[in-house]
C-alpha cells in the first residue's frame, strides 16, 4: 500500500530532476540555473497536486455512483 | 546579444547530413567527406543491429509496428532500433520474428543479449547525426582554439549523462544533470525493486531506460536475474523514473550540443583564459 506523503516526496523529487533539465536547457550560467530550480520545481509540484485534489473533489462528488440522479 | 548561431549555408549542410545519418547511421559522414569515420559508424552500427536481431531470432520486431506499402514492402517502426531507419527497414523485410512463426521467444537462450545489442546499435546510430553536424561545423567554420565540436558533446552526453557538459568546461552543470538524473535512475530501479529494466516484461518503459546510456546498458544483463515477485507499491513510479530519466538525458545532449556549437561560434576575446577541452575522435 503506497503512502500519500512518500508521494509527495516522489513528486518533489521528480519535479527537482525536470526543473533542473529545464532549468539547464534554458540558462548557462549556474546563478541563474539555480535560481530558476525552485520555481520551476514547486510551479509543477503544485500543478500536479493541484491537479490530484481536482481529481479527488471530482471522485467523491460529481463522479461518484451515489451522486448520480436515480 | 544576438544568438551564436551557424551561417545559412553551414545549417543547410547540417540539416542534410542530420537527414542522411537518421536514415542510415554513417550516410552523413560519407558525405560530409568523412570516409573513414562514416564508413566505421555504418559498420559498427550495422553488425551490432544485426548481431541483435539474429541472436533475439528478430523479436525486436514484435515490440513495434509494421505496415506493408505497396504488397511488398514491409515498413517496421520499433525503438530504439528504428533510429538506424534504414538497416531496420532492410532487416524486417529480409528476416520475420521467430514467433510469428510459432516459437516462444524463451527458446531463444541469448535473446536478451540480442535485445541490449540492437538497443545500442539504435542509439549508437541517432548519435551520428549531431556528431556528422558538429563535424560539418568544424569543416565549414573552422575555428582554431576549440578543440570539442558539438557532436562530440552530444554523444559524449549520450554515453553519460553530464559528460558532454563536463568537456565543455561546465562542471556545475555537469555535475547537476549528471548527478540528478543518475539518482533518478537508481531511485526508480529501487523503487521497481530492481525488477523494472526488462524489455521483455516492460517494452515501453525500455525504451527511455536505454538513453540513459553506459549506466544502463552495463547493467541491463547483471539486473536481469532479479524478478518482480510481489506487486511492489511505488513500481509504477520506479518504471516512470527510469524512463524519465534516459528520456531528459535526450534534453541533456541536446543542451550539451548547443552549448558547445555556442562556445564553437564565439569568438576568441583577448587576454581570456584558454579553456581546456577533452576531445575524441
Amino acid at each position: 500500500m503506497s503512502n500519500i506523503f512518500v508521494q509527495l516526496l516522489l513528486l518533489l523529487f521528480f519535479s527537482f530532476a525536470l526543473a533542473a533539465v529545464v532549468s539547464c536547457y534554458r540558462d548557462d550560467e549556474p546563478e541563474a540555473v539555480v535560481r530558476g530550480i525552485p520555481r520551476r520545481m514547486f510551479l509543477f509540484a503544485g500543478t500536479v497536486a493541484g491537479l490530484a485534489v481536482l481529481a479527488y473533489v471530482l471522485g467523491v462528488t460529481l463522479l461518484s455512483p451515489g451522486s448520480a440522479p436515480a | 546579444m544576438a544568438a551564436l548561431v551557424p551561417a545559412d549555408a553551414t545549417r543547410d549542410r547540417m540539416l542534410q547530413v542530420i537527414g542522411l545519418s537518421f536514415l542510415f547511421p554513417g550516410l552523413g559522414h560519407l558525405v560530409a567527406g568523412e570516409r573513414k569515420l562514416g564508413l566505421a559508424w555504418m559498420l559498427t552500427a550495422n553488425a551490432m543491429l544485426l548481431a541483435g536481431f539474429q541472436l533475439a531470432g528478430a523479436t525486436q520486431l514484435d515490440f513495434g509496428f509494421s505496415w506493408v506499402l505497396f504488397g511488398a514492402l514491409k515498413v517496421a517502426i520499433t525503438l530504439p532500433e528504428s533510429l538506424n531507419f534504414g538497416g531496420t527497414l532492410l532487416l524486417a523485410n529480409i528476416t520475420e520474428s521467430v514467433e510469428g512463426s510459432g516459437r516462444f521467444v524463451e527458446y531463444l537462450p541469448y535473446r536478451q543479449i540480442g535485445y541490449l545489442l540492437s538497443g545500442v546499435a539504435g542509439i549508437v546510430s541517432i548519435a551520428s547525426a549531431p556528431h556528422a553536424a558538429g563535424r560539418v561545423l568544424a569543416q565549414m567554420q573552422p575555428n582554431s582554439h576549440r578543440k570539442l565540436h558539438p557532436g562530440q558533446a552530444a554523444v559524449m552526453s549520450l554515453l553519460l549523462p553530464g559528460w558532454g557538459h563536463w568537456a565543455s568546461g561546465r562542471r556545475f552543470k555537469a555535475k547537476l544533470l549528471g548527478i540528478t538524473l543518475m539518482l533518478m535512475f537508481i531511485l526508480g530501479l529501487a523503487l521497481g525493486g530492481f525488477a523494472d529494466f526488462d524489455r521483455q516484461r516492460h517494452g515501453y518503459y525500455w525504451i527511455g531506460q536505454m538513453f540513459m546510456g553506459l549506466p544502463a546498458w552495463l547493467s541491463y544483463l547483471p539486473l536481469l536475474p532479479v524478478k518482480m515477485g510481489t506487486v511492489l507499491p511505488y513500481q509504477d513510479t520506479g518504471f516512470t523514473f527510469t524512463s524519465v530519466a534516459g528520456l531528459f538525458n535526450i534534453v541533456v545532449a541536446l543542451d550539451a550540443y548547443h552549448r558547445a556549437e555556442a562556445d564553437w561560434l564565439r569568438p576568441k576575446q583577448e587576454g581570456a583564459a584558454e579553456q581546456v577541452e577533452e576531445g575524441v575522435a
